[in-house]
């Protein structure tokens, strides 16, 4: 088939969800219903239950599915969904598949795509069969996330935090695997990018913000600041893109373009110590979420953080 | 110095210890910020070249049949090749139909704004164009791509925006999409249009290829860099000296006259007297206007065909003044002579405009051997 003719995963800015809940622990369904509708307009994708920003690890299985199915509503068909598949062994990943899989029906396979962190739960030795036997399962495409922080969790077994370059090389003509989500050093990303070459529209995110902002993929950024500042983070990952073409009829469009990254940056310093607690808080001060509740406790003082975000925020939506 | 300095300091020269110490006695202390901030920029520019560099390599990996569509229809157009782009690629195009008209492919470069407003005028249905946009969402090359389609002109999109509106009109769709961009926010396309600057250029080697394009074809096409040179020589340089000179002598027959000129294969020969000098030449317009004359030619003697006091030139004269002589009186050949009336060589057009290989002669005043009535 032309690459031409097939649906590839989408470029450009996909916001990496925070999954926000009540008081009480519960999923807030208003909440995320909110979140979704306000940066739907921005983005070219959504992840939801995701493996940071979402806090996906500590997020059973009825729960997955209740978000991915509010999300599928809230969003409408307008941008694909990303749901992170991932448990903490193979059985488990394979069970939350089953019913994830199970509870999407008859969505569109253009906008549903799995996300699995495989050095979570697995080893290099053997991926490729892995994938080979979980395409079995879902007629879904996957994405692949590489992260070595969150693969170096406590009391795993595993010893790489990375999937082999060679591995990845492998993975990459395996037809139902269309991407990965990358965090790493950018050797690695070059590296990675080395790998895939020969699969033409393999996507490559950057799940590291600060290396979407220096030295852009061409797939996009899957960015957690999308959650504050959707509209700022599209108009960048636009230019990045180079979709925006020459705006010779703008004449301060670099400008803006240097002053949204400013801002961007601005807010990345602000919720850089604790992305998810901070990043809810603000939201929460905004009234689009019920509480800064995380799945684990947070006590620190991020206060500070929150209201320069807040100002920060409310100075750009001024301007 | 400074500079020099900070470069020691970051790694990124051999450190001389004695020329440090000795500098640093001389200039201001450097900062800390500054030594990191010039590791910094290094480490920076490493990482551009790097991607940059791999954005190469990956179109390596990729050119494959589409790429030899392009080739095989650029090649068998009977049209120009069209290059448009806007911004930084239609930089990249410019350089690239330059580099097409280098290498013998007629080329030019239409800006997509200026073809809204009457250029598109230039672009007929024999031309293939080729379109380049990284994005593949440029408004502008969007705009006129219908209507160049519809004039049923080939469409090539140089692009990395494969599911774009571009590639959806192109005919042949050549990918140089880049997976990372050197450049933070996209303020300046970097790899992509290295990408694309690479991609052109593998297009004109490979038409060179096709067209078995050599040496002769592209100095036709560079005058600016040959032309240039030989008219700033003197004739003495360039003149064809010794055996190469045609000639024979007053009283030889016409039939031996006409063995020299199809040896020599300059279209003609001297006439030369005992003392070699020059006294007329014999060129094909004679030789046709003797054949009318005449009914039996071979036995006449030369002095009877030939033109006397043909037009004639010094050694130390330009190519130039040579060129101008030669355009004034329509003629493609010149005789060169000394004070003496002594011939000391020839030229012609062809060596003054490249017909052949440029020989600059490296026996300047060899003498002109004549083929006499008896040899």
């Amino acid at each position: 088939m032309n690459i031409a003719d097939k649906t590839l995963p989408p470029r450009g800015l996909i916001a990496d969800l925070v999954t926000p809940f009540t008081e009480n622990g519960a999923l807030d369904a208003g909440g995320l219903e909110r979140l979704i509708r306000r940066v739907s307009p921005y983005v070219h994708g959504m992840l939801a239950a995701g493996p940071s920003a979402g806090e996906g690890p500590r997020l059973d299985s009825e729960t997955r599915v209740e978000i991915m199915v509010r999300a599928l509503r809230a969003i409408g068909g307008k941008v694909p969904l990303f749901i992170w598949i991932t448990g903490g062994n193979t059985e488990q990943t394979f069970r939350f598949l089953e019913t994830l899989d199970q509870a999407a029906g008859r969505t569109s396979r253009d906008l549903l795509y799995w996300i699995d962190t495989p050095l979570y739960y697995h080893s290099n030795r053997g991926l490729t069969a892995l994938y080979h036997e979980i395409s079995r399962h879902t007629e879904r495409r996957l994405l692949l996330h590489n992260d070595p922080v969150l693969a170096s969790r406590p009391n795993n077994p595993l010893k790489r935090g990375n999937i082999r370059t060679a591995i990845l090389k492998e993975l990459a003509q395996v037809d139902f695997i269309e991407g990965l989500v990358f965090s790493g050093s950018m050797d690695r990303a070059r590296n990675y990018q080395k790998a895939c070459r020969q699969r033409q529209g393999f996507r490559i995110y950057d799940h590291n913000e600060s290396n979407f902002l220096d030295f852009p993929s061409m797939s996009g950024v899957v960015s957690i600041g999308a959650n504050l500042a959707p509209s700022p983070w599209h108009a960048i990952t636009e230019t990045s893109l180079q979709r925006t073409g020459e705006r010779t009829d703008y004449p301060d469009f670099l400008h803006q373009i240097w002053e949204m990254g400013r801002h961007i940056r601005t807010l990345m310093e602000a919720y850089g110590k604790a992305p998810v607690a901070t990043v809810k808080n603000v939201l929460h001060r905004m009234g689009l979420i019920a509480s800064p509740r995380t799945t684990e406790p947070f006590n620190a003082d991020i206060s500070a953080e929150t209201e320069k975000i807040l100002l920060e925020i409310g100075e750009s939506e001024n301007h | 110095m400074a500079t020099g300095i900070r470069k020691v300091l970051s790694g990124t020269m051999p450190r001389d210890i004695d020329s440090f110490e000795r500098l640093n006695v001389l200039l201001p202390p450097i900062s800390r910020k500054d030594y990191d901030e010039s590791a910094m920029s290094v480490e920076k520019a490493r990482e551009v070249l790097k991607i940059e560099a791999q954005a190469i390599f990956d179109l390596a990996e990729r050119v494959g049949e589409e790429f030899e569509r392009a080739v095989s229809m650029i090649f068998s157009s009977k049209g120009r090749v069209i290059l448009t782009g806007m911004g930084k690629s239609g930089l990249i195009g410019r350089k690239i139909a330059a580099t097409l008209n280098s290498t013998g492919t007629p080329s030019l470069f239409l800006h997509p704004a200026e073809a809204i407003h009457g250029d598109l005028g230039m672009v007929t249905r024999d031309d293939v164009v080729i379109a380049v946009s990284n994005s593949g969402y440029t408004a502008e090359i969007n705009a006129i791509l219908p209507i160049i389609k519809n004039m049923g002109t080939k469409i090539i999109a140089l692009t990395g925006g494969l599911d774009s509106p571009l590639a959806g009109t192109a005919d042949v769709v050549i990918d140089v999409g880049v997976e990372r961009e050197a450049c933070p926010m996209g303020l300046a396309p970097t790899a992509s249009t290295t990408a694309a600057l690479a991609m052109g250029d593998a297009l004109a080697v490979a038409l060179i290829g096709r067209r078995h394009f050599n040496q002769d074809d592209f100095r036709r096409f560079h005058p600016g860099g040959s032309l240039g040179d030989r008219l700033r020589r003197k004739v003495r340089e360039v003149m064809r000296t010794g055996d190469r000179v045609p000639s024979v002598q007053i009283g030889t027959p016409l039939r031996d006259a006409l063995r020299t000129i199809n040896e020599r294969t300059l279209g003609a020969t001297l006439v030369l007297d005992g003392d070699s000098r020059l006294t007329g030449i014999i060129t094909d317009g004679d030789l046709r206007r003797c054949l009318s004359k005449y009914d039996r030619v071979h036995d006449l003697p030369v002095e009877e065909v030939m033109t006397r006091s043909p037009r004639t030139i010094t050694e130390g004269q330009s190519t130039a003044e040579a060129i101008g002589i030669m355009e004034l009186y329509s003629i493609t050949l010149l005789v060169i002579i000394d004070a003496q009336k002594k011939v000391k060589g020839v030229v012609h057009l062809h060596d003054l405009l490249g017909g052949e290989d440029f020989r600059i002669n490296e026996h300047c005043g060899q003498n002109v051997t004549t083929q006499g009535p008896d040899s």
